[in-house]
């Protein structure tokens, strides 16, 4: 094993204060406790210090460091109470918890995209997008070789993080409805065979063409209302009622949304801006097309 | 990199919100399939962006009045055909006389119970009641929107609105004369897209044989014309 990421809010991590972790040459100790005997966890694996952060479901990768010594194992054996309970539950007996004990030291400080929402859609190892931090929760866990440095030196795959957030922002169904459309424009059901970059440019023309079209005619309604019509109707009351499901809406605030999103486009048109950073970025998109040549494009219907 | 990543979120947060709407949750583009094709077309908020525009045209030579809805339909517009009752319009008001309503998918009444049609916008006589007749009409205009503006109305939906007027027995001999300022054109039985025309602009014996115009490129973003 050559790297592993350890959660210091899971791991237990002998620290006063969680700013020493970010100090080149601090060195300490943690422990793992596991139903395993072996963890595989040997001298001078890699190592990466993560910490959840604080009301967010984010995580922030804080340091790289490594194993500097694996120690004794502790077997910590059952107690009665609990083997009786299981029994007198019907659950299996309780097995024995291996504690394992480790010195480290912190080799870097991470501060470059060193966010698991920047690099989510840069990391192989994930594909919970609605809940990236999932990856994470355990005490530890192994980091192939590519992930542990993307990680490290805060490495992002532009397109593929332009595709997977604009993707996992529209509703369920609109995602469904883009991927039947993709099938058929690209006359396949395996999106691996089919380039980011081409997908893409297919998922603007979809937002646009879906979204940003009634957008357009919900700002020019707002402000037509607003302009000319603000002394006979109110502006935050007008909107739609479906007679059927009796659901009602204003457009008022929706046409503000909206605006946002185009004054947005007014300060830097989204595909430009996202070739921009594409080509500027080219070596690390060429490495990442490598690291991510089987894998489909990043949706999840979860969201 | 770091500035691109901030933009990207802003953007992604925004499509978010905007994606589905913010009282009901409902999403803002329907998915469309062959069981609801209708959907494709009879876009809500097209026809009330027709609908204001109009309104605001009108605003110029007349004075335009709100006459607000009841109970849950106040100020909402009902986002189907519904019945007149208790839905909110404008009433077109000229040297202090009324001359006539605009309404927003307002059923109305024509010779025959089995045809029910409810025009997207209709203008209906000054005096008409909550349960209108072909005799209110004036005029009566559908809207219909084309996610691709390159695309051309098609003949079934031309059709389909010279049956619907010609139920109505539209036009009607000495009804109101709607004086538009910019909209000029739009004085009659008007099908109004933001793509294509059915028509060619050098062929529209049909429009005039069956007095209806089309009302092409209607959006925010380009200046209409009108055929017929």
């Amino acid at each position: 094993m050559d790297a592993i990421s350890i959660n210091i809010h899971r791991a237990q991590v002998s620290i006063t204060n969680t700013r020493d972790l970010e100090d080149v040459n601090f060195s300490s100790s943690f422990s793992i406790n596991s139903e395993q005997r072996h963890l595989g966890i040997r001298d001078k694996t890699l190592l990466i210090i993560a910490e959840p952060e604080k009301e967010s479901e984010d995580l922030r990768f804080i340091s790289q460091g490594k194993i500097l010594k694996v120690n004794s194992v502790e077997v910590v054996k059952p107690s009665k109470e609990k083997i009786d309970s299981n029994i007198l539950n019907g659950f299996p007996p309780p097995k024995d918890i291996f504690v394992h004990h480790f010195d480290f030291s912190i080799t870097k400080k991470l501060t470059k995209n060193n966010l698991l929402s920047d690099l989510e859609y840069s990391l192989k190892e994930v594909n919970r997008f609605n809940k990236p931090i999932v990856h994470f929760r355990r005490q530890f866990r192994v980091i192939p070789q590519d992930d542990f440095n993307t990680i490290i030196n805060g490495w992002i795959y532009a397109a593929r993080t332009v595709f997977g957030r604009l993707v996992n922002a529209i509703p369920r169904q609109n995602k469904l409805e883009f991927m039947l459309e993709a099938m058929n424009k690209f006359s396949t059901i395996d999106f691996k065979e089919v380039s980011l970059q081409k997908g893409l440019d297919f998922l603007y023309d979809y937002i646009d063409r879906r979204i940003l079209s009634r957008g357009r005619l919900l700002v020019a309604t707002n402000d037509l209302i607003e302009d000319k019509l603000s002394d006979i109707v109110p502006i935050e009351d007008i909107g739609f009622r479906n007679p059927a499901t009796g659901n009602e809406d204003t457009l008022h605030p929706q046409a503000q949304i909206f605006k946002k999103i185009f004054e947005l486009q007014g300060k830097a048109d989204l595909r430009k801006y996202v070739n921009q950073a594409i080509s500027e970025n080219s070596e690390l998109e060429s490495r990442f097309l490598q690291i991510f040549t089987n894998e489909t494009w990043p949706i999840d219907l979860r969201i | 990199m770091k500035e691109f990543m901030t933009y990207l979120r802003d953007y992604a947060n925004l499509l978010r919100e905007a994606s589905v709407w913010h009282n009901s949750k409902d999403i803002l583009a329907p998915v469309i399939n062959e069981q609801n094709i209708a959907v494709a077309t009879d876009c809500y908020i097209y026809e009330f962006y027709c609908y204001i525009s109009i309104i605001t045209d009108l605003q110029v030579t007349y004075n335009i009045e709100f006459k607000k809805g009841s109970g849950d339909f106040e100020y909402k517009f009902p986002q189907a055909a519904a019945d007149k009752a208790g839905k909110p319009y404008f009433i077109a008001i000229k040297d202090g006389v009324p001359k006539f309503q605009i309404c927003a998918g307002t059923k109305i009444d024509g010779i025959f119970d089995s045809e029910e049609n409810h025009p997207d916008i209709s203008f209906q006589k000054a005096d008409a009641n909550d349960t209108p007749t072909e005799d209110d009409l004036i005029i009566i205009m559908d809207a219909k929107f084309k996610e691709n503006e390159k695309a051309k109305l098609p003949k079934d939906e031309v059709y389909k609105f010279i049956t619907i007027v010609g139920l109505f027995s539209l036009p009607k001999a000495n009804s109101e004369k709607i004086e538009f300022f910019k909209y000029v054109g739009l004085d009659g039985n008007c099908l109004i897209t933001n793509a294509n025309a059915y028509s060619s602009p050098n062929d529209i014996r049909m429009l005039q044989k069956f007095v209806i115009k089309e009302v092409q490129h209607f959006s925010p973003q380009k200046s209409f014309s009108v055929l017929g």
